[in-house]
């Protein structure tokens, strides 16, 4: 099996910093095969924006960073990245990314809006899909 | 991308909501010492259902705001400490990504701000009112 050339992490943080670039069709390309069905052939921001709304803007989740994490199982991979919102307040994302084609790439993602700093996880955890 | 307060307000928009469908049970249940949940689908029906009853309705005007449509959402109320409520509340808006936020507020005071001229205002206006918004994410927690 040939290895991914970037970590989740690392692709989870391409996917935001082309987000923030304005580089649409980067971050699609970093969408999970599931997802970019979604999309219709239709890469547009406006409905990238209307179709994941959340994901669309992930890269304004949020504003201060502290800790990340990544777990990496066989072809999946989860990261959580503890920080804070625009508000200031303590919030923590969790994402699943899958190596597909020797690419990891979004297929969920997970806001938490917490209450105090001391609910941060201490490792990476899977979100919980609805 | 709906914000913390954003959230928690569409939460307190839910309750009132139920609560101007059906006065008398929303407040049986949700004075009930058990358990309750809220569960949306993508067609915006909701319901509020705990061990006393349900109380269905349509959640469209709570989401407004927010201006994204709902896919599913799912909030668990339990008591808390002094008449609290704990709530976790869980938004998605695409197959893709949800939301998450836990918080508590006062059911009494919920109830009081659903039943006061505030409320009955901000139901004329169909939910445009300022000053009744500031109120609920008071109740809520900013």
């Amino acid at each position: 099996m040939i290895e991914s050339e970037q970590s989740p992490l690392e692709s989870y943080h391409i996917f935001n910093s082309s987000l923030a670039a304005s580089n649409v069709s980067q971050s699609v390309s970093l969408l999970s095969k599931r997802n970019r069905g979604e999309l219709k052939q239709n890469y547009s921001y406006e409905n990238f924006k209307s179709t994941f709304p959340v994901l669309a803007t992930a890269h304004k989740i949020l504003s201060v960073q502290s800790h990340e994490y990544q777990i990496i199982e066989d072809e999946v991979a989860c990261i959580t990245i503890n920080g804070l919102d625009s508000g200031g307040e303590p919030t923590s994302i969790n994402v699943e990314l899958l190596d597909e084609d020797q690419v990891w790439v979004v297929d969920y993602l997970q806001v938490l809006y917490l209450e105090k700093e001391t609910e941060y996880p201490q490792a990476a955890i899977c979100p919980n899909r609805m | 991308m709906p914000n913390r307060v954003e959230v928690k307000l569409t939460v307190a928009k839910l309750i009132e909501i139920a609560y101007s469908k059906d006065k008398g049970m929303t407040a049986k249940i949700v004075r009930s010492k058990g358990d309750f949940k809220i569960s949306i689908d993508q067609d915006g029906n909701a319901s509020l259902s705990g061990t006393v009853g349900i109380v269905a309705f349509k959640s469209d005007e709570a989401f407004r705001q927010i201006g994204a449509k709902i896919k599913k959402g799912t909030i668990l109320f339990s008591s808390g400490d002094e008449g609290e409520i704990n709530y976790t509340a869980s938004f998605s808006f695409s197959g893709a990504a949800n939301i998450t936020v836990s918080g508590s507020f006062d059911v009494e005071k919920m109830i009081l701000s659903c039943s006061g001229l505030l409320c009955q205002a901000a139901r004329a206006l169909k939910g445009k009112h300022a000053a009744y918004d500031e109120e609920l994410k008071n109740i809520m927690g900013r």
